[in-house]
């Protein structure tokens, strides 16, 4: 009987213990999370002398004045086979502008493109994508000057007469992410590097057309990239 | 196990034959005095039925099933989360406020005279699991999705936030002030946090500390 008090006791004191702790009436917490997704090259273009460093980061709007970037992905069927695009895009108040992006061909004789099995087979580390239109080349683009008219203004590699350059896939590796409340997205984080020219747009000369040309080139080097391509 | 399902048992148990000795059904409602945060002291009440056996003499074993209210805690919790994905932002705020809990429980107890068989004074020491527990106190999710597109919702709290049960130890101290009639006061002290754990910090603590005093009547 006298344990049996003693533990009361001891349990009576315990409690109120615990009861009494102090805490701060609000506990806050703060994250942020960015997808490790970026662009990064080296450019010259006929109005300059020397090559001009060029960065796209995901979420640097965050920490400074940066314009906000995505990284949107998206995949289309042509005459030529099917392409998967990924589109490094600026959102102002009022439009959306396109300033990089890079154009993979896929060969036309695959029957389900963009799967797991197809996307590791196409972006395996080590792989070579020459700069281009049409299976198995990139087309990259990028940008150089404020767009004047349109909202995708940029130079890219198919619009020169025989394409220079090329992209290198140096590692492939698994990526997903969970948006709140919604399913979880997975994929390939993909990094390469690449170096090569850009045939230079001219809104004079209508580059949408198929048959636009030009010999005036953008050089390209330095480039590295890691970009996300989620499983179809 | 639904609350009919527990009520049933204990009103049954005596049917049933399963303490050899007498046994006693009463009810019990109770004042309650929470600890709240930083060491105040709250309010509340509750109210429990009980069933009592005796298996030796002068102690045996009570089986309570019980409900309470109890007020005036004030913790919180805000998390704010950005989410930067390669197709798209997501921004988040989710904000919790416990002010109040109301909780179910089963309890079950060893109860002893203090000093002989005919004292008036008794104690009990038992253990309580409480559940189906549920918040009072304001809860806010903001979400904004890239491009101006967002959602806002209000309202209780989901399982995301709140634990929803409790395990503990109860103390009580009972005199009798006329036959059938007792004066109680109870301490009792939770072990598991009402909030639920977060993952990726420390988050809010509210353990469950009662002082309460109530009047159990045995009805047959």
């Amino acid at each position: 009987m006298k344990n049996l008090f003693h533990f009361s006791l001891v349990f009576v004191i315990v409690a109120l213990a615990l009861g009494c702790k102090k805490e701060p009436p609000l506990i806050s917490y703060e994250e942020v999370y960015v997808s490790p997704v970026y662009t990064q090259f080296e450019f010259r273009d006929t109005s300059r002398v020397d090559f001009v460093l060029q960065e796209y980061r995901l979420g640097s709007y965050l920490e400074d004045e940066t314009p906000r970037y995505s990284w949107d992905t998206w995949d289309k069927v042509t005459s030529r086979g099917p392409a998967i695009l990924v589109d490094i895009m600026q959102h102002g108040p009022w439009s959306t502008t396109t300033l990089f992006g890079m154009e993979f061909w896929a060969q036309p004789a695959v029957e389900k493109p963009w799967t797991e099995a197809h996307l590791r087979e196409m972006f395996a580390s080590g792989k070579v994508f020459p700069f281009g239109e049409g299976p198995g080349k990139v087309d990259v683009g990028f940008q150089v000057n404020e767009p004047f008219v349109f909202s995708d203004e940029r130079s890219k590699a198919s619009y020169l007469k025989e394409p220079v350059g090329q992209l290198e896939i140096t590692r492939s590796e698994n990526y997903s992410y969970t948006p709140p409340n919604r399913a979880t997205v997975y994929g390939l984080l993909l990094h390469c590097k690449f170096t090569g020219e850009l045939g230079q747009y001219d809104f004079r000369y209508t580059p949408w057309d198929d048959g636009f040309s030009t010999e005036v080139s953008v050089e390209i080097k330095n480039g590295e990239a890691t970009f996300f391509v989620a499983y179809r | 196990m639904s609350r009919l399902s527990l009520f049933t048992i204990l009103l049954s148990l005596p049917a049933f034959g399963l303490f050899a000795q007498p046994v006693s059904f009463g009810l019990t409602p109770r004042l309650i005095a929470p600890v709240v945060t930083d060491a105040k002291i709250g309010q509340g009440w509750g109210a429990e039925a009980w069933s009592k056996a005796e298996i030796g003499p002068g102690n045996g074993l009570k089986l309570k099933l019980g409900y309470q209210q109890i007020g005036d805690y004030n913790s919180a919790v805000e998390t704010k989360r950005t989410y930067v994905f390669p197709d798209r932002t997501i921004r988040q705020t989710e904000s919790a406020r416990i002010k109040g809990l109301e909780t179910w429980y089963v309890d079950l107890s060893f109860w002893q005279y203090t000093w002989d068989i005919k004292s008036r004074w008794s104690f009990e020491l038992g253990a309580r699991y409480s559940f189906s527990t549920q918040a009072r106190g304001p809860y806010e999710l903001r979400q904004s999705l890239s491009f101006g597109s967002g959602r806002f919702s209000s309202g209780g709290f989901g399982e995301e936030m709140l634990r929803g049960h409790d395990f503990g130890l109860h103390l009580s101290g009972a005199f009798e002030l006329f036959d059938g009639c007792w004066l109680e006061a109870q301490a009792y002290q939770g072990f598991l946090n009402q909030w639920r754990d977060f993952e990726d910090f420390e988050g809010p603590t509210v353990y469950v500390t009662t002082l309460s005093a109530g009047l159990a009547f045995r009805l047959f």
